[in-house]
């Protein structure tokens, strides 16, 4: 009987044993997932951010928006009346918008004029439905030619996720 | 009695086993992650943009550039310009009324934390920009664009830190 009472206390023994050991083990596993998961998430959103900013110096170097003074491109400019005709004509040419969906993708494009403050203008629209985007704000200067004066600007782009 | 103590022994060589297994996670956890140096190249060349563009942008004071006006407050500020609503500033002024402005309308519109900061003569050290305002605002990380410009009283550095 002493025998019998005494198997069964060292059975409970083991079997707390392994309850401390596998709560033990589950704790460990789901502080390593959480931690993978975090870094993981801001690991992406880093890849998206330095796509979107990627994106952003690329459109700044185009022919189709630059500022030309003694025929040299200044760098991070942006000549305002052909960003204005740009815009123009992309609303009116369903075709221009699918021939730069190759460079743009699927990106909104904006130029806002912070100082002296303006209207902004928006050069390129091709939003992904139900799709989260990563906004990136890359400062230009924006020419106006008229007055050669240059006003600060933020290249505001929504590169949305693929 | 022998297998009994074959039993300890091979838990206690589990229990050293899970304990290096978790000293050595730990130290992988708190390591810091490997710089990418293509991804630290575009942090620093976005803070190096927005000094270039911030310099480079033509004022309403006497249509002078924003470097321009630097130039003239480590020179003694004798330029004077007027802002509605606020009255005539020196160049000091002006060019910190308006950085503020600016960082502000763009960086603090993502709520991005940064420092703005001149060295120099005690002219230009006034200029300085921080969000938040009351304390310093990248006491971890900091991504630093910095700018020399010449001035008859000796080059001021402009430095702008993007906290990370």
């Amino acid at each position: 009987m002493k025998k019998r009472k005494k198997g069964q206390i060292k059975m409970f023994e083991t079997i707390a044993v392994m309850i401390v050991f596998f709560f033990l083990l589950a704790f460990g596993l789901s502080f390593y997932f959480i931690i993978a998961k975090a870094g993981a998430q801001r690991d992406h959103e880093r890849t998206m951010q330095l796509q979107a900013i990627q994106s952003a110096q690329r459109i700044s170097t185009l022919p189709e928006f630059d500022c030309i003074k003694v025929g040299v491109q200044i760098e991070n400019c942006f000549d305002v009346m052909k960003v204005a005709e740009f815009s123009k004509k992309m609303a009116a040419d369903v075709r221009m918008k699918d021939y730069y969906f190759e460079l743009f993708g699927f990106t909104d494009i904006t130029l806002r004029i912070i100082h002296p403050e303006d209207d902004p203008i928006h050069v390129y629209s091709n939003p992904r439905r139900n799709a989260g985007y990563d906004l990136t704000l890359l400062p230009v200067l924006v020419l106006y030619p008229v007055t050669d004066t240059f006003s600060f600007g933020v290249l505001e782009v929504k590169f949305y996720e693929t | 009695m022998k297998r009994r103590g074959q039993m300890e022994i091979m838990g206690l060589t589990i229990i050293v086993i899970l304990i290096i297994l978790g000293m050595l996670f730990g130290l992988k956890v708190m390591s810091k992650p490997p710089i990418d140096l293509e991804q630290e190249f575009k942090a620093k060349s976005m803070s190096v943009n927005y000094l270039n563009v911030l310099l480079g942008t033509t004022s309403t004071c006497y249509k002078a550039s924003f470097r321009e006006l630097i130039q003239d407050c480590a020179q003694g500020g004798t330029l004077s310009c007027g802002i509605e609503g606020v009255g005539y500033l020196n160049s000091c002024d002006f060019v910190d009324f308006y950085f503020t402005d600016m960082l502000n309308k763009t960086l603090g519109s993502i709520k991005k934390k940064y420092h703005m900061h001149l060295e120099g003569n005690e002219d230009v050290q006034s200029i300085e920009i921080r969000n938040p305002p009351d304390r310093d605002p990248c006491p971890g990380e900091r991504t630093r664009g910095t700018q020399i410009i010449p001035s008859r009283r000796g080059a001021i550095t402009i430095y702008l830190d993007l906290c990370a």
